[in-house]
């Protein structure tokens, strides 16, 4: 829904896509990268869930909650930065607008997937995956 | 169905602290045909009541009656499937000391008041030094003065007459003490013949079924110093226990079964010093208790076959002679009983009642937790829910340090849990538990092929309307338990 709300606002020309055309902006441009950036998110939140599924069995939320969570951030961090380095490889139009809607696909991408995968006992370490799975009696 | 147990002496309160562990275990209902349990009231005998194994006994009672209170107390009946853990009754029917009535076999005997023929024959049966012996701490291994102190009050004594009254038709009674020490091997074979006479004779009840325990020597310590008091010596134990066989191979007791428990020389270690009574005589469990009070569980299972002037004698031994493995215990359903529970104690020690209080700060962290409380009650649990947190962690720790220093104790290897993921002996042999890696829980039974991991039985938690709060939270650990372990 966000890729396709962020799809409307190019196409309508709500944000200047520079030399390109809007349609050929979206086309090129903006689907590939969203696409890519999809993908991406899920296979680093497949590779949390694998990752969670190994600690689930020895897990203790007390001693290990918060280098668990670490863990989640840096997966993150390194899937932020993978996506930084590509726009300055790749300099495309309206770098600043696609960045910044690249970067909250993938964050909600990955935020989601990963507090939805996550093992139940461990959703606390998903920030605010509490909340995303309240327990319900 | 009721069944009593007289429980004489030193060892008939280490014997009644296994039962009573045994009890929380679950091991005293029965599934066939029909979920069927026994209530049990306990009736101590012992002239030295304070003595260190009796106010252990005393300890363990209250921390099971305890906790047994809080987790019936909220049931409602609906469980599909009733537990087996914390179900049994278990009531402390009355305690009798005998040197109640006076300090010595004179003061008991009115030797003073005694006609000189009667008095003459007292200086006969005993000597001027057992005749004032001090009894304040038991009989110091002289059974015949046990017998005479034993004869001459039980019978005018309220709380024996309350049990002969107070005995049904089909319910049962069980004798258990020791054959080699004093009050056990006094008052079991005076206490036998009189219950039996009383009952089949006063009160014309002639299904009661009877049993008893004799326990042969199994354990013993350094000998006492010479100070010229009489105390009990651990190098007449086999003369003794030669010589009371042989009294019950002559004797008809008039009871239909009888447990005879002893252990091999290698079993009988020493353990500390001599204490001929008192606060100081504490003996670490033996594995031979737990045997014990299995021989109670198979007294209360098996109809008696009728009754004959031929004693039915009870056998088992073990596979090997310097270890004891899982296939050393008779029942697979024991085994199973037995693995449950302590797999409980673990997890609730090391993982529930940490998390409740980390909860505390940050309630919607623990999961498994949310299912039994709302997150503003996790934040501040009632003063009910702390103390029943509180009740059920004493019963756990409990029934730990009763499995540690079983495991400890002796030469032999007691090889039914890993008791070090649980806690060791400190310096003085004294049990200190260690819980806290919970990721222990796989190692807890050896050799036992499973990955049966702690956070699968709390992520299996299954609350219910029935299942609310401290008590449900419990109950559900432990149903989930029972179903999630390899059977």
């Amino acid at each position: 829904m966000i890729i396709f709300f962020q799809r409307l606002l190019f196409a309508r020309g709500l944000i200047p896509t520079g030399s390109l055309s809007r349609a050929d902006y979206v086309e090129e441009i903006f689907t590939p990268a969203a696409g890519i950036v999809l993908l991406v998110s899920v296979v680093f939140a497949g590779i949390w869930c694998w990752r969670t599924g190994k600690l689930f069995p020895t897990f203790v939320l007390i001693s290990h909650k918060e280098s668990v969570r670490a863990q989640w951030g840096m997966i993150l961090l390194f899937l932020l930065l993978g996506i930084v380095v590509a726009l300055l490889l790749g300099r495309p139009e309206a770098m600043l607008w696609l960045g910044v809607f690249l970067v909250i696909d993938c964050v909600v991408i990955y935020w989601l997937a990963t507090a939805y995968s996550t093992p139940n006992l461990m959703v606390p370490t998903v920030p605010v995956g509490s909340w995303l799975r309240p327990i319900r009696r | 169905m009721s069944t009593y147990i007289i429980a004489i002496g030193g060892t008939g309160a280490r014997l009644v602290e296994a039962i009573i562990h045994l009890a929380a275990a679950g091991v005293f209902i029965f599934e066939d045909p029909t979920l069927r349990q026994e209530d049990l009231h306990i009736f101590f005998i012992d002239p030295d009541s304070r003595n260190g194994n009796a106010i252990a006994r005393t300890e363990t009672l209250d921390c099971y009656q305890e906790c047994h209170r809080t987790v019936r107390d909220v049931s409602d009946g609906s469980d599909q499937k009733p537990l087996l853990w914390m179900q049994t009754s278990v009531k402390d029917f009355a305690s009798w000391s005998p040197r109640q009535r006076g300090r010595t076999l004179g003061d008991i005997f009115s030797r003073p008041d005694l006609r000189p023929s009667t008095r003459s024959l007292l200086d006969v049966l005993y000597t001027t030094r057992e005749q004032d012996m001090d009894l304040r701490e038991g009989f110091r291994g002289r059974p015949a003065v046990g017998s005479g102190v034993m004869g001459r009050l039980i019978q005018d004594e309220r709380r024996w007459q309350d049990l002969v009254r107070n005995v049904q038709e089909e319910d049962k009674v069980f004798l258990c003490g020791s054959i080699f020490g004093g009050t056990g091997a006094s008052g079991f074979p005076t206490l036998g013949r009189l219950l039996a006479r009383d009952l089949r004779k006063r009160r014309n009840l002639r299904n009661v079924k009877l049993g008893g325990l004799l326990m042969l020597p199994y354990f013993s310590f350094e000998p006492p110093t010479e100070d010229g008091e009489i105390n009990t010596h651990p190098d007449d134990f086999i003369l003794r226990t030669h010589a009371a066989l042989r009294y019950y191979e002559t004797h008809a007791l008039g009871l239909d079964i009888l447990y005879l428990l002893g252990g091999t020389p290698s079993s009988t270690r020493v353990q500390g010093r001599h204490n001929s009574g008192g606060k100081d005589q504490r003996n670490p469990p033996h594995f031979l208790e737990l045997y014990g009070a299995l021989a109670l569980r198979n007294f209360v299972s098996t109809e008696p076959r009728g009754r004959s002037d031929s004693l039915e004698v009870a056998h088992i031994s073990r596979q090997s002679e310097d270890s004891l493995s899982w296939r050393d215990i008779p029942e697979l359903q024991v085994q199973n009983r037995l693995k449950y529970a302590t797999r409980f104690a673990f997890a609730w020690l090391s993982a529930i009642s940490p998390d409740l209080e980390y909860a505390k700060r940050n309630p919607k962290d623990v999961r498994y937790a949310l299912g039994f409380f709302d997150p503003k009650q996790l934040r501040e649990l009632s003063d009910t829910e702390e103390r029943n947190i509180t009740v059920i962690k004493s019963w756990c720790t409990s029934y730990l340090k009763w499995l540690l220093e079983l495991h400890q104790f002796g030469t032999d290897q007691v090889g039914w849990f890993n008791c070090r993921t649980f806690g060791s002996l400190d310096n003085d042999g004294e049990p200190v538990l260690n819980l806290k890696d919970r990721n222990q829980f796989t190692n807890l039974i050896p050799n036992e092929d499973t990955n049966l991991y702690l956070n699968h039985i709390l992520d299996g938690l299954c609350p219910s309307p029935e299942h609310r709060g401290v008590v449900g939270l419990a109950k559900s650990l432990y149903a989930t338990i029972s179903s999630r372990s390899p059977t």
